[in-house]
């Protein structure tokens, strides 16, 4: 019997960040999920119920700490795995990303391989 | 005379004793023979045995070398698929990379959101959040900024078009890549500058896009960035034409 395949709530506001996460994304056999805020994130986590989310950090409305921040403290949302992608990998950045509740994080440019393997890394396999 | 009895009888005991002792040693040396013969062909037997293990064993080695040879292949076989599928995918990307860029660029008509492509496609898919596309004025000395990230947009709003690297990449047509040498003709406010794209329309310079420093965990420029400024260089200046003619004539042309 074919697996479920899991969904995946990307939430950027780039649209070239987006189209290249989708393609990424589809390759790897995931549905996909887009809102282009932090606000808009939120919204869809909780109405879509994604096994995971891939977060970016600056944003327009609600970054995406203050939305990390927000599905941490919603018991809807609170377990749902979240991958952080920045463009700031030093490690303060990263740390902060850590404390708020991330749950790894990616760097852009985005490699598709390492991509796909943290996503099914936090989604356990 | 009852001496001479007694060692008459005597005599005769030891006698007795000696073939009892004689039949013994005899019946004795019998049992070893038949037990020697018995141990012998044991020996035999065993020894045959040996001979076997020693051939399965000798077999099993060549077998147990055999695998070996073939596990060792077959790793440097993993070994050599894994390192095909890491460059497949590394192409893959690379190729996203430019149909992404290649899509967003040509995926507008207006200005302004060709600029933020632009900004995305450099911040996204190259790595560096300092960058600015300049446009040529039309008598051809100037560089104006047309659209900028990261950058102080009062220090770089134009530039001569005859100095420095982005004026030699304008010049020359020829994408300029910092490769860690010192360059000589680097101008006031290009000391971070990292790659110049002219952008070409056919032959004809319409403007560079230059690329500032790069982001932190981002060491250098590779050659997928540099197949995308190939892109960048012959499909965005194309995409800048259309949306310079789409603003004179677009309406005309769409009936708006």
């Amino acid at each position: 019997m074919a697996m479920a395949r899991k969904k995946v709530l990307l939430v950027d506001d780039s649209q070239t960040s987006v189209f290249m996460q989708q393609m990424i994304l589809r390759k790897g056999h995931f549905d996909v999920v887009v809102a282009g805020d932090g606000r808009e994130g939120v919204d869809k986590a909780l109405t879509e119920r994604p096994d995971l989310i891939l977060m970016d950090m600056i944003m327009p409305r609600m970054n995406g700490l203050e939305a990390v921040r927000e599905l941490r403290s919603r018991a809807e949302t609170k377990d749902i795995p979240i991958i952080m992608v920045t463009t700031r990998g030093e490690g303060e950045n990263v740390e902060k990303g850590f404390a708020t509740g991330v749950n790894d994080y990616v760097t852009k440019p985005i490699d598709g391989v390492l991509l796909l393997a943290k996503i099914r890394d936090c989604l356990g396999g | 005379m009852q001496r001479g009895r007694d060692q008459a009888d005597y005599v005769q005991k030891v006698r007795g004793d000696s073939q009892r002792l004689t039949e013994n040693l005899l019946h004795e040396n019998e049992r070893l023979r038949t037990r020697l013969a018995a141990v012998d062909s044991e020996k035999l037997r065993l020894e045959d045995a040996v001979g076997r293990l020693r051939d399965e064993l000798a077999a099993a080695d060549r077998r147990y070398a055999s695998l070996e040879r073939r596990l060792e292949e077959a790793e440097e076989d993993s070994q050599r698929f894994s390192q095909d599928y890491l460059q497949v995918e590394q192409q893959n990307q690379n190729l996203a990379n430019l149909y992404v860029a290649s899509y967003r660029l040509h995926g507008t008509v207006d200005c302004g959101e060709l600029m933020l492509a632009l900004q995305e496609i450099v911040s996204n898919l190259v790595g560096s959040e300092e960058m600015g596309v300049f446009e040529l004025s039309k008598d051809g000395k100037v560089l104006s900024l047309a659209a900028s990230l990261g950058l102080d947009p009062q220090r770089y709003r134009d530039l001569p078009a005859d100095r420095g690297l982005i004026g030699q990449a304008l010049r020359t047509g020829q994408t300029w890549v910092a490769d860690g040498e010192s360059v000589p003709c680097r101008a006031e406010g290009e000391e971070n500058l990292t790659a110049c794209v002219p952008l070409l329309l056919g032959e004809r310079p319409l403007g560079v896009i230059a690329i500032f420093r790069l982001l932190s965990h981002k060491p250098q420029i590779e050659d997928v960035d540099r197949e995308l400024f190939e892109l960048l260089a012959a499909q965005a200046s194309v995409a800048l034409y259309c949306t310079r003619l789409h603003a004179r004539h677009g309406a005309e042309v769409l009936g708006g």
